[in-house]
């Protein structure tokens, strides 16, 4: 709001155009005597204590009569009803409560010496009075030194209750404000104030107006706006016969005492600083617009009020800083060093290529073990020679795979399961062939299933190979189930149902509508149906799987694995117990040259064996030597150091 | 749909494609070369194409074309087919827009099927076919009167074996369990402790089971390295005597001996 | 939108999983046919899996021809060997000569030769060990690899004599005994591994596929 007085029915600020808040009930306090004469209320409540306190103030009525219980304009002011209750002047606080020096000043009377002797003056005021008579006229009420001894904080003032409000002295010396009884305080300035048939008037009230027309006190707006009398201007004080209390830096006019203070040498700024001293930037002068030019603003919650600082031109809509902004002045060698500096990041940011790396050489080393492996595996099947003599003892573990596969049923088709591929074909064939060739020597029939992509093919190239010597002919002999993809899930799906998980087959006859009609799975449903379930894998990942998955399924059925030389220990594990998983096992070339041994029908283990057993001779005198090398390269070294 | 090609001159042309496609992988011995490189960049879109080939013909096609080609009015509709033929087509759709940018949040129900089915499968063959047996195998009696029925192995050499794999095993998950400390992997591991024994004081590393494990580790990896290599010397023998064979049949081919 | 699809697809995964573990500890009778149904289509879902990891090899691959990147020839080689083999594949069928000659005459004998290739390789860092790596672990290691390849081949000479069936049998305990009670350690601590990574996801804790 804009402080502007208002007559009381006005609905809007004849200033600033703002809409007025409804005038609240103002309880009547019967007697009370209003200022100029304002008609007390006629109904309902009454004013509250410190107002009617404020109003015997500037009228100088006496008395204040009790006021009736507040009943004020709907239930709001009840809880000025809960206040203590002042009567008038003749019914203040009771003696002792207040002193007799401050009950003399609220009845207008006028001299602090005329204080009477052995009135209860509080001590500190005491002693105020006392260095006030001991100080020359002039001296800084207030000074800083530090080796004075510290006075004790005056004690605060008495709590102002309503009954204790004073009034100010029209005529008071501080700006400020200061109570009278502050300004009495001081022997040889007490004020002395003529009784006046006028009431005393506050200076902060010298701008309330009566005119009689039974409204409220007027206080003076802020803003001038040329219609209400302007507020009388400051009162100058001289302060510097007030009390040593008073600081310093209250009083205006005093002179400067910064010149005496010499002890601080005056600040020199460094250059860099100095350098960045902004100019052209600051406008000395703050030009305030008078109200009248002030624009009223049209937007947001302050939208009608003048004076106000603008939204939408200034924070709504930015704009560019207007005026030059800090200039930085740079000395010659301030820029050489920041030039050295940028130059010096450059080059830590310029991209180096990156030298191409040197094509690796093989080492000599590699090439001498290539030429002795290729030789020696190369030279036997060229030449014949030499003749690796064959294994005289089969392993232990020979006895029992024959065993199972003696003891299979051979009206049953046996599962061939085809897990490795192509780049082992070289030692699977080699091992595997024995194995099949046993199985066909029995007349079992055989199906064929493989989880890898190219199974099917490696299935067909061994069947075809050992086929060809006991004239198995696929789709009366054999038969290759296809491929099945999915890892464990699916040979979890055939082990349970196998007819639901392989449908097409691979090299199926044109004539079967789907692979299992074909008579070689004739009475086959289940895994269980199978006479003997065999994983031929170079892995053991697969052959785990294919354990781990079929076992449940599996029922008498057993299960014999053929695995690389590499995987053997892996797969151990399931045949070396009393309960075995893996019912006949059997890896590497050895065993498999005793099984064709065995057999009497020597086939691809028997044509590697000599090119097998030279390379494997070589590579041992090979990593003989290394080691010999490496220990003796060892030894020296650590002489060396 | 039946293709006439000369088998001969196939096997021929075959073979000769094949010991040329040898010589350039081999030739890798004397150093990265584009003979190399071009044989092996070969094989894996050969082995991708067929691959792909393999899956459409033997489980796509057949599950989900050839039942709509030969489909009936009876069995359209029917329960079988709805989830044999109709789901899985709409779950392979699903899983073809991974490919697309945008929609790929789609593909999630049929990974998520196969992923929650692989995991099942996965877990119920551990505990089921692995943890289980092996643990009750771990557990073999000590009875010098027990036979092992695979070798035949009985008395005081079935015992120390027994006892041998008891160790290894329960030494091989202490080396795992105990043995390696999170930021100490290079931090010695054992420290000697002296025992006395009947026969004296002795040095024994400590702690016993992690280093003992550590020893059956590297057993073990000792043979599988040594299988490995007779497994790959098989490899470079097959292939050898093959291209000792190819050139046999060329130079027949080309200087028959009348 | 994504915090309600991830728990979808983690209601659909565990909810299959489920289905399909209790098939090997309870197996009821009522949830069979679905386990058998669910298991179906993973397979399906296996096979398309890799139709689609194919497609976007080729899509690698062309992308890397159409930026010319260093290297991209050898990509156009892979991509037109996968697609002759694919289309002839399609067309002829996987069971026609022509694609079984592509496979036994391109696909076997380069991924033999690579295998072959590793014997070079493990001989090579064999003999270099000891020189790089002197240490209890590294003479255990060595140490046993060579009594197991003496007691594996034959020898030139005394190939059957009491020496080398020493050997054999010495070989005989160490990859029987020795290593399989290590490697039972080994299969123990992959299957705890392994349960505990499935069932994390079967609990939904672990959510590979995505939200």
């Amino acid at each position: 709001m804009c402080q502007t007085e208002n007559a009381a029915e006005a609905e809007f600020c004849r200033l600033c155009h703002a809409k007025l808040p409804e005038a609240p009930e103002i309880p009547s306090v019967p007697g009370s005597g209003a200022v100029g004469g304002q008609e007390t209320p006629a109904a309902g409540g009454e004013m509250p204590d410190w107002l009617s306190r404020l109003r015997q103030e500037v009228t100088g009525e006496a008395g204040a009569t009790e006021s009736a219980p507040l009943s004020g304009a709907g239930d709001d002011l009840d809880w000025l009803g809960a206040m203590p209750q002042v009567g008038g002047e003749d019914e203040g606080p009771p003696a002792g409560e207040v002193p007799e020096w401050l009950g003399a000043s609220a009845s207008g009377e006028t001299s602090t010496d005329e204080t009477p002797e052995g009135a209860d003056v509080p001590e500190w005021l005491a002693k105020i009075r006392a260095k006030a008579r001991g100080e020359d006229e002039g001296e800084p009420a207030f000074e800083v030194d530090e080796a004075a001894e510290i006075t004790p904080a005056p004690p605060p003032v008495p709590p102002s209750a309503p009954e204790a409000v004073i009034p100010v002295e029209p005529e008071a010396r501080s700006s400020l404000g200061l109570p009278d009884w502050l300004m009495a305080a001081r022997p040889d300035e007490a004020p002395t104030v003529a009784p006046s048939s006028e009431p005393e008037r506050p200076s902060w009230l010298m701008g309330v107006t009566d005119d009689g027309s039974g409204e409220l006190p007027r206080i003076p707006a802020l803003v001038f706006d040329g219609e209400g009398a302007p507020p009388p201007p400051a009162l100058d004080i001289d302060l510097s016969s007030v009390s040593a209390q008073v600081p310093d830096w209250m009083g205006e006019g005093r002179p400067p005492e910064a010149a005496d203070r010499s002890d601080l040498a005056p600040a020199t700024l460094p250059a860099w600083l100095e350098a960045m001293r902004p100019v052209d930037t600051f406008r000395s002068v703050i030009e305030i617009e008078s109200a009248e030019d002030a624009a009223v603003e049209s937007a947001g919650p302050l939208a009608g009020l003048r004076g106000a600082l603008l939204a939408e031109p200034v924070v709504a809509m930015p704009h560019a800083p207007t005026g030059k902004s800090a200039r930085l002045d740079v000395n010659e060698r301030q820029y050489a060093q920041a030039e050295l500096l940028h130059r010096l990041i450059e080059d830590e940011q310029r991209e180096v290529r990156p030298r191409p790396a040197a094509k690796a050489r093989p080492s000599a080393l590699r090439w001498v073990v290539a030429a002795a492996l290729l030789l020696a595996v190369g030279v036997p099947g060229l030449l014949g020679v030499p003749a690796m003599a064959l294994p005289a003892f089969a392993p232990r573990d020979l006895a029992g795979l024959v065993g199972v596969v003696d003891a299979i049923p051979t009206e049953r088709p046996a599962l061939i399961v085809f897990d490795y591929e192509a780049g082992a074909t070289g030692e699977m064939e080699a091992v595997a062939g024995p194995f099949l060739s046993h199985l066909m020597a029995r007349g079992v029939p055989i199906a064929t299933l493989s989880t890898h992509a190219g199974g099917s093919v490696l299935a067909e190239r061994l069947m075809a190979l050992q086929g060809a010597g006991h004239n198995y002919v696929r789709g009366e002999d054999f038969i290759h189930l296809g491929y099945l993809p999915g890892g464990p899930a699916a040979v979890q799906l055939f082990a349970a149902s196998p007819r639901q998980a392989v449908t097409s087959g691979f090299l199926k006859a044109e004539a079967l509508t789907t692979i299992w009609d074909s008579p070689v799975l004739a009475g086959v449903t289940r895994l269980s149906d199978f006479t003997l379930l065999a994983v031929i894998t170079s892995g053991s990942e697969d052959a785990r799987v294919w354990i781990e998955q079929s076992e449940p399924f599996l029922g008498e059925a057993p299960l014999v694995t053929v695995v690389s030389a590499g995987s053997e220990p892996l797969v151990r594990p399931y045949y070396e117990s009393t309960d075995p998983r893996v019912n006949g096992i059997l890896s590497g070339l050895t065993s498999a040259v005793a099984y064709e041994q065995r057999l009497g029908e020597p086939g691809l283990a028997h044509s590697r064996w000599s090119s097998y057993g030279l390379g494997l001779l070589v590579a041992e005198v090979l990593i003989v030597m290394g080691a010999v090398g490496g220990i003796a390269t060892g030894v020296v070294r650590s002489r060396r150091r | 749909m039946p293709v006439q090609i000369d088998p001969v001159l196939l096997e021929t042309l075959g073979t000769l494609l094949a010991a040329v496609l040898t010589v350039m992988v081999l030739s890798y011995i004397l150093g990265d070369n584009a003979l190399f490189r071009i044989a092996t960049y070969l094989f894996v879109g050969v082995a991708s194409g067929y691959a792909a080939a393999v899956a459409w013909q033997e489980v796509l096609q057949p599950r989900l074309i050839a039942p709509f080609l030969n489909l009936s009015t009876a069995q359209f509709g029917a329960g079988p087919f709805l989830t044999g033929v109709v789901v899985p087509i709409g779950l392979v759709g699903l899983l073809a827009l991974r490919l697309v940018p945008g929609a790929g949040r789609l593909g999630g129900l049929p990974v998520a099927l196969l992923i929650g089915v692989g995991a099942a499968a996965v877990v119920g063959g551990a505990i089921a076919g692995t943890l289980v047996p092996q643990t009750l195998a771990a557990m073999e009696s000590f009875s010098p009167f027990a036979v092992a029925p695979q070798t035949g192995e009985t008395g005081f050499e079935r015992m120390v074996n027994v006892l041998l794999v008891l160790v290894g095993t329960v030494g091989t998950l202490a080396y795992f369990r105990f043995g390696v400390r999170q930021g100490e992997e290079y931090a010695p591991r054992y420290s000697w402790r002296r025992v006395r024994t009947p026969l004296g004081a002795v040095s024994i590393p400590w702690p016993v089971f992690p280093f003992l494990g550590e020893v059956f580790i590297f057993v073990a990896f000792g043979v599988m390295f040594a299988g490995a290599l007779s497994a790959t010397l098989l490899y470079l023998t097959e292939r050898v005597q093959f291209l000792a064979s190819a050139l046999q049949t060329l130079l027949s081919g080309l200087f028959p001996i009348a | 939108m994504r915090g309600g699809l991830g728990i979808v697809w983690a209601a659909i995964a565990i909810s299959f999983g489920l289905i399909v573990l209790q098939g090997y500890f309870i197996d009821l009778e009522v949830l069979r046919d679905v386990r058998t149904m669910v298991l179906q289509w993973a397979v399906v879902l296996a096979a398309a899996a890799l139709l689609l990891g194919v497609v976007n090899l080729l899509a690698v691959h062309l992308s890397k021809i159409g930026a010319q990147e260093k290297g991209w020839p050898y990509s156009a080689v892979l991509v037109g060997a996968l697609v002759v083999t694919l289309l002839v594949g399609l067309f002829f069928g996987e069971e026609s000569p022509l694609v079984l000659a592509v496979f036994q005459y391109i696909q076997q004998p380069v991924e033999s030769t690579l295998a072959g290739l590793l014997a070079v390789s493990l001989t090579l860092g064999a003999v270099r060990l000891l020189s790089r790596r002197r240490d209890r672990r590294t003479y255990v290691f060595l140490v046993t690899a060579f009594l197991v390849m003496l007691g594996t081949g034959p020898w030139l000479i005394g190939s059957n004599g009491g020496l080398h069936q020493l050997m054999g049998e010495a070989r005989a305990w160490l990859s029987q005994v020795w290593a399989a009670g290590a490697a039972r350690g080994l299969l123990l601590g992959v299957a705890l591994g392994a349960t505990a990574t499935g069932l994390r996801v079967l609990l939904g804790a672990d959510r590979p596929y995505g939200d």
